[in-house]
């Protein structure tokens, strides 16, 4: 549980009359989602909302029980966002939050207001301007908002890429273009199960630690893409974020990917180098813990002191190692293929 | 340097995170976005400091000699300065410890996580309302 916080009575006022607000409008569609242990009814107040997030999520199995209500609008040409005491101009992030409440203001990131009342398990994302959403936010949509939704629970989105075999799974931590996206992307196209290469949630449960996808997406920079030719029918959009082309993937139906949790088997530091041969050597987990944390503590904002003990219990609940896949992604796999039998 | 070794400390607030991996003990200073790694007989020290033990009872119980408290000292002054250890009152009956041989402390930090909150603060509610004016530290929730 997160502990309440000073700004405690602020959080439940603003989330209490902004999921009023928010609700009280007209929804259009409504997606049933499975996000790890999580099955999310997702309702879009209007079409362009749902066709820029609803495909990056995977569909529940039929008849499943919701646990949450997800209601996503976006604010008329005009139309003020319910911000407390600032404008939608405000570019630092902003947060407040309860034991049971949870509000964010995305600033620069994003024209984005979250927030998530665990007591009656509705959350709300409020756009500003849908049409400046970000491809990044469209291939992994309201990450915060969903992370808050974890914080009662053992699981935790984490900055990391993970592929399985079976119901065995290796996690891929490490800073961003250490190769976790290669890495995961390379195991699909080889038939191993993708559960992402970006975002993943794990379950810090002691004794079975698990991986669960998030997302059906992926993201390719314009240099990986002729290293994944099955991959270019995933393709649905090129996006430009932060000054690089990238390739955006909808990986929805490609064969083996189901949600899902699977055994978390080892947690794997990717760091290339320069071995002419995949190498697997010790690693500190004090180092691990502070490439995951920083990532996942920025992108999803809140509650530290409790995803940061998530954090570190998870690591101590598998093996970990530093892996450079080395030049020949095929060599990588058959090795890490070998340390799951 | 003989000073710090008889302080008493605890932990310097909720913000400062620890944990023991068994081989290494890793602390989280969150207000500031710092990590550390702690070596040689370093996790000994900071288990026994937080149990309400002195550098010196702690070196006693080590078998450390002059130059080991001395390194002992410098290492819990080094803490102070990274801001993970606060003055606390002298307990009554500390917990007894059982330590290790003592080998030089010393610790590593990660900044990664405080390289990200340079460039890209999260302001977060206080009594003052939201949003949150950073205008006194004793304010931050």
């Amino acid at each position: 549980m997160i502990e309440a916080k000073r700004g405690g009575a602020i959080a439940e006022a603003a989330a209490s009359n902004i999921v009023r607000a928010a609700t009280d409008r007209p929804f259009v569609a409504s997606r049933i989602v499975e996000v790890g242990p999580l099955t999310i009814a997702i309702h879009f107040a209007d079409r362009d909302l749902e066709a820029q997030f609803a495909d990056a999520f995977y569909p529940a199995p039929a008849a499943r029980v919701t646990s949450w209500s997800l209601f996503v609008v976006a604010a008329a040409k005009g139309e003020a966002l319910p911000l407390p005491g600032f404008s939608a101009d405000e570019p630092d992030m902003r947060l407040v939050e309860s034991a049971d409440r949870y509000c964010l203001w995305m600033g620069r990131h994003s024209p984005s207001l979250y927030v998530v009342d665990r007591r009656s398990r509705r959350a709300v994302c409020w756009i500003a301007d849908k049409g400046a959403v970000r491809a990044w936010e469209r291939s992994r949509p309201f990450l915060p908002a969903l992370q808050a939704m974890f914080d009662d629970s053992s699981w935790l989105a984490v900055h990391a890429a993970a592929l399985a075999l079976e119901d065995r799974a290796i996690l891929f931590a490490g800073p961003g273009r250490a190769g976790k996206t290669t890495l995961s992307l390379a195991g699909l196209e080889a038939g191993w199960r993708f559960i992402g290469d970006d975002y993943v949630l794990v379950d810090s449960r002691d004794g079975a630690p698990a991986v669960a996808s998030l997302f059906a997406t992926a993201r390719l920079r314009d240099d990986m893409v002729a290293r994944f030719p099955k991959l270019a029918g995933a393709r649905t959009a090129i996006s430009h974020d932060f000054g690089e082309r990238r390739h955006e993937l909808s990986l929805q139906g490609f064969p083996g990917l189901r949600p899902g949790a699977a055994r978390l088997k080892r947690i794997l530091y990717v760091e290339r180098s320069g071995h002419p041969a995949p190498d697997v050597a010790p690693v500190r987990r004090s180092q691990i813990l502070a490439s995951m944390a920083a990532n996942t503590l920025i992108a999803t904002p809140g509650a530290r002191e409790p995803r940061l003990r998530k954090l570190a219990r998870l690591l101590t609940a598998a093996p970990v190692a530093r892996f450079d896949p080395g030049p020949r992604i095929g060599d990588a796999l058959a090795l890490l293929s070998a340390s799951l039998a | 340097m003989s000073d710090t070794l008889d302080l008493v400390f605890s932990a310097s607030g909720p913000e400062v995170i620890f944990e023991n991996f068994g081989d290494e003990m890793v602390i989280a200073n969150l207000e500031s976005g710092f990590f550390y790694s702690l070596d040689g007989s370093g996790a000994d020290i900071w288990n026994s400091l937080l149990a309400g033990h002195t550098g010196r009872q702690y070196a006693a119980a080590s078998n450390a000699d002059v130059d080991g408290a001395a390194a002992i000292a410098r290492f819990i002054a080094e803490l102070r300065s990274e801001g993970l250890l606060a003055d606390a009152a002298r307990p009554a009956a500390p917990d007894p410890i059982s330590v290790a041989a003592f080998a030089p402390p010393s610790m590593q930090r990660f900044d990664d996580l405080q390289g990200l909150l340079l460039v890209d603060p999260i302001h977060e509610a206080s009594p003052a309302g939201w949003p949150f004016v950073q205008a006194s530290d004793d304010l931050r929730g």
